[in-house]
């Protein structure tokens, strides 16, 4: 360990490529983040009348023409797309030449939670209006999870570990911990993290079968009034290296992963055979805690999941209160000007925190009038909060049970 | 029908590969492979499902791959439609 309490085999993280419906680029995002800008409008791609929701965060200022060669476009869906600008953006950021470098030991791990949306729409339609034979033969391979990792793999020659995540909202978190172990065993650079497109009609009518989109049109994270949460796409690429390998190239670091954990919650009802067994968030943040070798005073913000309804808004500020205390730590929840963007969404806020370790500064959750009082949170509300920081930690639930806890250090 | 040009094939070709800087379809040489265009095999079979749709006969497996040139691909579909 050298003196900044850094070792060799660290990941950490040295470029950011963020595609936000507030902000393309890190600093474009970061200053409508800290000015409260949202990025949530009207949907605009198709007639919404009759959807479960009818606002969403999307990345209108995206353009595939400009970002994506054509050949790749026609071959990929809007959600790779996403991701291959939010890639160009991160590898710039990170000042990192790929050309030369030996190819095996470059990694790509990204999260990805609901595939090629609307290209998969458009392919069933021609399946089911034209006849079999009209099927495009790019669906099959732009509509699964791990489509974005391997267009990334094959354009920029990263041939050591590739992998994807899908844990929905916690895939970009549990990307991250899997590109520190790539890291760990060899690799010298890994593009992670993740982007999502969920705004086609048919992904909407499949995020309806839920419940737990806003039933109003609000997304109040934590608010007593909050009715659900709006969908937003986008995501962030992140650009990870070992300690060694970014001091080696002079790069600058903004921070690296100090600790992760990922634990997964009881079915509804009860886990069968052991009854009362908790939600296991607050297992995950302890564990990432445990892992990073810090106490919970360490923590200088916590970005939270902030789902948005009162069920597990009531069961993240539990959790919050049990480790840190009442009021313990300052939370926020920055997505409340994006949406929730799935794979996209813990990618982005990992590089939220990146820059709030940066500049000292805590973004706010806006949208949110009060937190519910008996919810005992000190959540930053409307302007940025000045802070002394040094380490963050970022939460994340994907349905179906997931928690993801990352606790990032400078 | 008029009778399907090299030029009809282009069409069909830069429909499936995408406007890209690198690839010269405009340009090609009636005797380019699909190969030589920059065309991977999945490029190649939706090249070859289009122009099934187009004349409305199936082409058989094999007929149509990398190695295949326009302007054979274009005697190929004529020689089928005169069929």
């Amino acid at each position: 360990m050298n003196a900044d309490g850094m070792n060799a085999d660290d990941a950490v993280f040295t470029g950011l490529g963020i595609v936000a419906p507030n902000g393309i680029g890190h600093e474009d995002y970061w200053a409508a983040t800290l000015a409260g800008r949202d990025g949530i409008t009207a949907i605009t791609r198709f007639d919404p009348d009759g959807f479960p929701v009818r606002v969403a965060g999307q990345v209108e200022a995206f353009s595939a023409e400009e970002r994506v060669p054509g050949r790749l476009a026609v071959q990929t869906d809007r959600w790779t797309h996403l991701a291959f600008g939010g890639a160009d953006l991160a590898l710039l950021d990170a000042g990192a030449e790929l050309a030369g470098r030996p190819e095996y030991e470059l990694a790509v791990i990204t999260a990805g939670s609901s595939g090629g949306n609307e290209f998969g729409q458009r392919e069933i339609q021609k399946l089911w209006g034209q006849g079999p034979q009209f099927v495009g033969v790019y669906q099959s391979i732009a509509w699964f999870y791990a489509a974005t990792t391997g267009q990334l793999s094959i354009r920029h020659g990263l041939r050591g570990p590739c992998g994807v995540r899908v844990t929905e909202q916690a895939g970009g978190l549990d990307a991250i911990a899997d590109a520190r172990r790539a890291v760990r065993t060899g690799s010298r650079l890994v593009l992670t993290g993740g982007t999502e497109a969920p705004l086609s009609p048919y992904a909407l009518v499949c995020q309806g079968a839920s419940g737990l989109l806003s039933g109003d049109g609000h997304y109040r994270p934590f608010d007593a009034a909050a009715a659900g949460y709006v969908p937003g796409e986008g995501g962030a690429i992140l650009v990870v290296e070992s300690a060694a390998g970014a001091a080696e190239r002079g790069a600058r670091v903004y921070g690296r992963v100090a600790g992760y954990a990922a634990t997964f919650d009881p079915p509804p009802g009860g886990a069968p055979g052991r009854p009362g067994r908790p939600p296991g968030l607050r297992r995950a943040i302890e564990l990432a805690l445990a892992d990073a070798g810090l106490e919970p005073g360490d923590i200088g913000v916590v970005f939270a999941d902030g789902h948005g309804a009162p069920e597990p808004d009531r069961l993240e500020a539990e959790a919050l209160r049990v480790v840190f205390g009442p009021g313990g730590v300052p939370v926020t929840a920055p997505k409340s000007m994006t949406g929730r963007l799935y794979a996209g969404g813990s990618a982005l806020d990992t590089a939220t925190a990146l820059l709030a370790l940066r500049d000292q500064v805590i973004p706010p959750t806006t949208g949110t009038a009060a937190p519910a009082p008996e919810y005992e949170i000190d959540l930053v509300l409307g302007v940025p909060r000045p802070a002394p920081l040094r380490h963050a930690l970022v939460l994340a639930r994907g349905f179906g049970g997931f928690n993801a806890a990352l606790v990032l250090s400078l | 029908m008029s009778e399907f040009t090299v030029d009809d094939l282009r069409q069909v070709v830069r429909e499936v590969a995408g406007a890209d800087a690198g690839v010269d379809v405009e340009g090609a040489a009636p005797g380019a492979t699909y190969e030589e265009i920059g065309l991977d095999s999945l490029a190649v079979l939706e090249i070859a499902a289009r122009l099934a749709q187009r004349t409305g006969r199936e082409i058989p497996e094999g007929l149509v791959e990398k190695e295949t040139t326009l302007q054979d691909t274009v005697a190929l579909l004529r020689a089928r439609s005169a069929a």
